[in-house]
């Protein structure tokens, strides 16, 4: 008699949530007229490296909206609807001109402001009096060039940086391709404690030993945005790590190679970036890697391997590892992707450490609720000084252990940072980098 | 000037209403669906053991994106894709002891879905209230197989009596269909295209005498039904049986059967499910049963596998266009049927009776699921194994008669004999079966 094993009966689980919950479409969804992409619209955007447009037009796609940009014979940029309001043509085949752009199909020749100037294929026709094409503001700064997408009446001042204007600091611009939506990639930024599993505990370190201290965690709103609060012991030492979202869809990451073995006050980020929708499901990273003596002292940076579709620092973007290797060691860009193409909210089950994730939904949530209910909202403002102030930095304070309970004094130590961090922004940089140490100074523990 | 085609009155012209769709209850396969949740009702194939290595392998089933993998103390899981946390896909995640762990944020899962350990969020009582999905996985002779259906009915893993004959060797295979599971699968009940697509279209590409057009009849058995395909070829008849285990697995004939040598009961040379990956794609997995009666050239085991095997027209074997064009095989001509076939577009003949007769089996198993009823599912068995009822008998026979009546009467009265014998052992039902059809008088 053939002897047939049964199959354990262990407890299992089945299928357990309902798979037909859809996205949030309020905070995710960023087509012209949702209220998600109304809020986006009314910030200044990136939309793609300098470089990457050259003396022939480029097909852009942002906010769910395809466009063209092209620079003038004479130099002048323009963001135009791709597509000609004549019949349609895509022009991304137009001629560049002095004046602006002419579609090939039939000669319409449109400014950089979307003024129709010729119709040669029916010269007398009126057409041009009454009808314009979609043009938007577009704006180069540090070889990045950004669009307003918002009524152009209301266009606020272009956003300048304090960590974005400093002169030892070189910026070299970015752009990395996500293939999922614009939201989950920006959370990442709040959401400190992946990176004790992700880049530490789940396959080694890919930045730093002391990234699989778990630490404490705070997470404060700042005059422009969030900011998380990562105290950590490491040795003799205590950093306070905080790393910023900018409102909208700015974040402003920590120095990458920080090994927290030295006393730093005020060291400011190794990069700002947007995230911006392509559409609900595509995101591009865009903004600037910076190199100064200070952030990284090792010199670890590699300027040659930073631009489109590359950036020196480990599982960013859609790299040259195969996927047996990410596998192994997935990275940023593999945890976020492999949220889904739109992170379906109703099916996470959010944990105390994740406040940062849903407090940067939250004030997104009241941006675009303000948009929609046409009261005011807030844009980053220079209040008087040269620049904005952020609040992104890594402070290192030198702090024997042993003495008394460890997790209260690493919130302690937080807390009295976090002041300092916020009470200084009202000073210009370099007062505020002079103050700012003073205040520790006088800190005890 | 030329002149227009004056017949052109007589042209047909849009004959078909584009409006009407597939048959959903009898297709769709995702969660929640009618035929989904009776597909769930039966132990499925996931995958073949040997694409398991040591990292998590992403997979789909019935529509539901899911994770497979092998703890590192040798059990296997089967969880939903995406942590329950933050939703990370779990192909990056880290196989354990007892389990797996997310990379994002470490959330560690058992085998059964219990969150065992939320290392972001350490005190948090989550793992008390909250489970992750999970179904139950069975490994069996190089394939993994999981039930996807309510955990408090889990049914035995059903063995049956063909793959534990033990002088014949099972080699897993399998490969995918860009289409619905159910065309896939209609095929193996209609006899008929034999005569047609293998044979006379574009070439013998069995045996000659698969073009000899059979008398057919189609039977229901304990397990779901058979075909009964009967041919007079040289100074034999031979009886060749192929069923339908429900809901979707099929078990043929010997694909060399000439039907000249006088034989009974000898069993299959294929078993394969048609496991639907989600409403337009299809996985067909199964074992190439090696034996005695197997060609020399096709007893290589390397010659099965992942996306492999020798049978000519059964897979996407990259042929050029033209090839498939001139020699289509099972492949071209079920695929494309179109993504789902929409039965109210078709016409079907007497000798579609077998696809007719499978779609109202799979409606009467999706509806008695549906209403709480008990459905037809392999639970009988001789010594622990479950018998079944592919074969083929081929018996000499000298005389004249070419009546059509005739042949199937000797068809009718061999199936009954096959179906009678299922409650022999299965080492003795061979003997038991020769007995009773040379008993047979005509």
């Amino acid at each position: 008699m053939i002897k047939i094993k049964h199959v354990s009966k262990l407890n299992f689980a089945g299928r357990q949530r309902q798979q037909y919950f859809t996205e949030n479409a309020e905070l995710t969804h960023v087509g012209p007229d949702t209220p998600g992409g109304e809020y986006l619209r009314r910030f200044w955007q990136p939309l793609t490296l300098s470089s990457e447009l050259r003396e022939l037009p480029l097909a852009v796609r942002l906010l769910g909206e395809n466009l063209v940009l092209f620079r003038t014979c004479k130099g002048k940029l323009g963001l135009l609807d791709r597509q000609c309001c004549h019949r349609g043509a895509s022009l991304e085949y137009g001629i560049v001109t002095d004046e602006g752009i002419s579609c090939c199909y039939h000669g319409w020749l449109y400014g950089v402001d979307g003024t129709i100037l010729e119709t040669p294929n029916d010269p007398t026709s009126r057409i041009k009096e009454r009808l314009r094409s979609t043009a938007y503001l577009t704006h180069e700064y540090k070889g990045i060039i950004f669009a307003y997408m918002g009524e152009p009446a209301e266009a606020p001042e272009f956003p300048l940086f304090d960590t974005c204007e400093d002169p030892d600091t070189e910026y070299i611009p970015y752009s990395l391709h996500f293939p999922c939506n614009w939201l989950q990639v920006l959370e990442n930024a709040e959401d400190p404690v992946h990176t004790v599993f992700l880049h530490a505990r789940t396959s080694g370190p890919q930045f730093a030993q002391y990234h699989s201290e778990m630490g404490a965690f705070d997470f404060i709103e700042t005059p422009i945005g969030v900011t998380s609060v990562h105290t950590r012991r490491w040795k003799d030492k205590v950093l306070v790590r905080t790393i910023e979202v900018i409102l909208p869809n700015i974040s402003q990451g920590a120095a990458i190679w920080e090994t927290a073995e030295e006393e730093k006050c005020f060291q400011r980020t190794s990069g700002l970036s947007w995230k911006i929708a392509v559409d609900d499901i595509n995101t591009n990273i865009i903004g600037w890697r910076h190199f100064n003596n200070i952030v990284d002292p090792g010199h670890r940076g590699d300027k040659n391997h930073i631009g489109k579709e590359m950036v020196d620092s480990y599982g960013q973007y859609d790299d040259e590892r195969n996927y047996d290797q990410r596998q192994r060691e997935p990275g940023d860009f593999e945890a976020i992707v492999g949220q889904r193409p739109i992170a379906i909210h109703s099916l996470e089950n959010l944990q105390g450490s994740d406040r940062g994730v849903t407090l940067v939904r939250r004030l997104i949530r009241r941006g675009i609720q303000a948009v929609k209910n046409g009261k005011p909202l807030v844009q980053p403002a220079r209040n008087g000084m040269t620049t904005i102030p952020t609040y992104t930095q890594d402070t290192i304070i030198s702090i024997a252990p042993g003495k008394g309970d460890e997790t209260n004094l690493l919130r302690d130590v937080g807390e009295k940072v976090t002041h300092v961090i916020l009470e200084t922004a009202q000073f210009d940089t370099d007062e505020r980098h002079r103050i700012f140490e003073r205040m520790i100074q006088g800190l005890s523990f | 000037m030329t002149s227009v085609n004056t017949e052109a009155g007589t042209y047909a012209g849009r004959q078909h209403d584009q409006g009407l769709t597939e048959n959903a209850e009898l297709t769709h396969v995702g969660p929640g669906t009618p035929c989904g949740e009776y597909l769930r009702r039966f132990w499925q194939p996931v995958e073949i053991s040997s694409e398991l290595g040591e990292l998590p392998l992403a997979v789909r089933i019935l529509g539901e994106d899911l994770v497979l993998f092998r703890s590192k103390s040798g059990g296997v899981g089967l969880l939903g894709r995406h942590c329950c946390h933050r939703g990370a896909s779990l192909e990056y995640g880290i196989v354990t002891e007892q389990g797996i762990s997310c990379c994002y944020h470490g959330w560690h899962y058992g085998l059964n879905g219990a969150i065992l350990e939320t290392p972001n969020d350490p005190d948090s009582r989550i793992k008390e209230t909250l489970r992750h999905t999970a179904y139950p996985v069975h490994e069996y002779k190089g394939i993994l197989f999981a039930y996807m259906g309510p955990p408090e009915s889990v049914p035995n893993f059903p063995v049956m009596d063909i793959w534990e004959d033990p002088n014949s060797e099972l080699i897993p295979f399998c490969y995918p269909y860009p289409c619905n599971w159910l065309q896939a699968l209609e095929n193996t009940q209609d006899p008929v295209h034999s005569v047609f697509l293998h044979t006379r279209i574009s070439g013998t590409q069995f045996e000659e005498s698969w073009g000899i057009l059979p008398k057919v009849e189609w039977v229901e058995t304990p397990l779901g039904m058979m075909n009964i395909n009967v041919r007079r070829w040289k100074d034999k008849i031979w009886v060749r049986t192929t069923e339908l285990v429900l809901p979707n697995m099929n078990q043929s004939g010997a694909n060399n059967e000439t039907g000249e040598q006088e034989k009974y009961l000898q069993r299959t040379s294929a078993c394969r499910w048609f496991r639907a990956i989600d409403d337009t794609n299809t996985e067909i997995i199964g074992w190439r049963i090696l034996d005695d009666n197997t060609e020399a050239n096709l007893k290589d085991p390397s010659l099965y596998g992942k996306n492999k095997t020798p049978t000519f027209g059964q897979m996407d074997e990259g042929r050029p266009l033209e090839d498939c064009q001139r020699i289509p095989g099972d492949f071209e001509a079920i695929v494309s049927q179109g993504p789902i076939t929409v039965h109210a577009r078709e016409n079907l003949a007497a000798t579609d009776a077998g696809v007719g007769k499978l779609r109202n089996l799979v409606r009467r198993g999706i509806r008695a699921v549906k209403t709480g009823k008990p459905f037809i599912s392999p639970r009988d068995n001789v010594d622990g194994v479950i018998p079944t009822y592919t074969q083929d008998t081929v018996i000499p026979y000298s005389g004249k008669s070419e009546d059509d009546a005739f042949i199937c009467d000797v068809g009718a009265q061999v199936a009954e004999i096959v179906l009678k014998s299922a409650r022999y052992p299965a080492a003795q039902r061979k003997e038991e079966v020769a007995r009773a059809v040379r008993a047979l008088s005509f």
